[in-house]
């Protein structure tokens, strides 16, 4: 019997075990969803104990995506409320024409050249601040937790269409903003 | 460009994460191979897509996992108990003032009781030395035999001096009192225990069903 069944017979470490494996990735998410600090840290922690009461209830494959859903849910929740109250700016309406793409200038380092490193990740973070809240959910749960479109349109909620466009939308956002900064778009 | 007569731009990241269908995949990959532009943003989404893959997990300040232990089975019965046993006492507590109250204002179990308390106390004597009578005549004589010792002599009250002379008022005060009080002192006793002992019981119950609640609602 793996932890999953054994959590969902009631047994709190082996859900504590479960827990700890995703915690910090899921904190992660939601802190690029909500700003990282105490909110995100709250939302997490919420969103481990409804999934520890509602454990009887996960039917599906993915115990990662099932958590993940949790927290993102409840991230969203949040961001909606604080809309609500004019806290944030509201996104604005899905444009239907396709993205455009910014000219990169002459002179800087090419993207695909970009080292991973401190100056490029605060550039990307920086960049997806800008992306809106749904494009970004998806992104991140793409690129750095490696969810299928599928697995995506479960968790948001979503038709594998929406998902293939906020994932294309959200790329070019951080991409437009890296060539902004300076970066020259590839060769090609 | 071939294999498409539009740039497939909706689709490059989708083709990127292998998302697109067989024949996607494949008219995609044949405009690729004829057009620069679409392969230079596929490159870009490419570069893009690594550099957030690559970003540091951000680590919360505090441990988020909740500490957590399932209640045990045993608490479901103890709240639904508690909840049943306080409302019980609390109807019992209820019950008793009512019934104890009744009693002590104005609620005397005979004729004789209610007399006295209105002050009518020669009515009230009256009243006792008729109901004593109809108990005698009622009950079944406890000792047949001294029946004959007896003949000849009508039944007397226990009252006798009192029904039969003619005693002053306050003798025949003083008897109706006495007599009341002796009969109060048995026939209106208290309903079982006092009142604030079931208060009691129900304030426990109802704590043991809090906490009980409480704590299933916690684990």
């Amino acid at each position: 019997m793996d932890e999953i069944d054994r959590a969902r017979r009631g047994d709190a470490g082996a859900f504590d075990s479960l827990a700890r494996t995703h915690e910090r990735a899921l904190y992660s998410h939601v802190a690029r969803i909500l700003g990282p600090g105490p909110d995100a840290e709250d939302v997490v922690q919420d969103a481990l104990v409804s999934a520890w009461r509602s454990l009887s209830s996960f039917e599906g494959t993915s115990f990662k995506a099932w958590l993940f859903r949790i927290a993102r849910n409840r991230a969203i929740d949040v961001i909606r409320a604080q809309k609500r109250r004019g806290e944030l700016p509201l996104d604005p309406p899905d444009d239907p024409d396709e993205p455009g793409w910014a000219e990169p200038a002459a002179g800087g380092p090419e993207l695909s050249d970009v080292a991973a490193g401190a100056e490029a990740f605060a550039a990307v973070e920086a960049a997806l601040v800008l992306v809106p809240v749904e494009q970004r959910d998806a992104l991140l749960l793409r690129d750095v937790e490696g969810f299928t479109y599928e697995e995506i349109a479960s968790i948001t909620v979503a038709e594998i269409g929406t998902v293939k466009s906020r994932i294309h939308r959200a790329r070019i956002t951080v991409r437009n903003e890296l060539v902004r900064r300076g970066w020259k778009g590839s060769a090609g | 460009m071939s294999g498409m007569n539009v740039h497939p731009e909706l689709q490059l990241s989708a083709y990127l994460d292998e998302a697109l269908s067989p024949a996607e995949h494949a008219a995609v990959s044949a405009h690729l191979d004829g057009c620069a532009v679409c392969r230079r943003h596929v490159e870009d989404l490419r570069a893009t897509s690594r550099l957030i893959a690559a970003l540091p997990t951000l680590v919360p300040t505090r441990s988020l996992v909740p500490h957590l232990e399932r209640a045990p089975v045993w608490l479901r019965p103890v709240r639904l108990l508690g909840a049943m046993g306080s409302g019980l006492f609390v109807f019992l507590f209820l019950a008793s003032a009512v019934i104890n109250s009744g009693s002590n204002l104005g609620g005397g179990a005979t004729t004789a009781e209610r007399l006295a308390e209105k002050g009518q106390f020669g009515a009230a004597v009256n009243a006792l030395a008729s109901d004593a009578a109809a108990q005698k005549a009622a009950a079944p004589s406890p000792v047949p035999a001294a029946a004959p010792a007896a003949a000849g002599q009508a039944p007397q009250p226990s009252f006798r001096t009192v029904a039969s002379g003619a005693p002053s008022a306050v003798s025949r005060d003083a008897a109706a009192t006495a007599a009341v009080t002796s009969t109060n002192a048995t026939a209106s006793r208290p309903f079982g225990p006092p009142p604030v002992v079931f208060l009691g019981l129900a304030a426990l119950f109802a704590i043991a069903a809090i906490v009980a609640h409480r704590r299933l609602r916690r684990g």
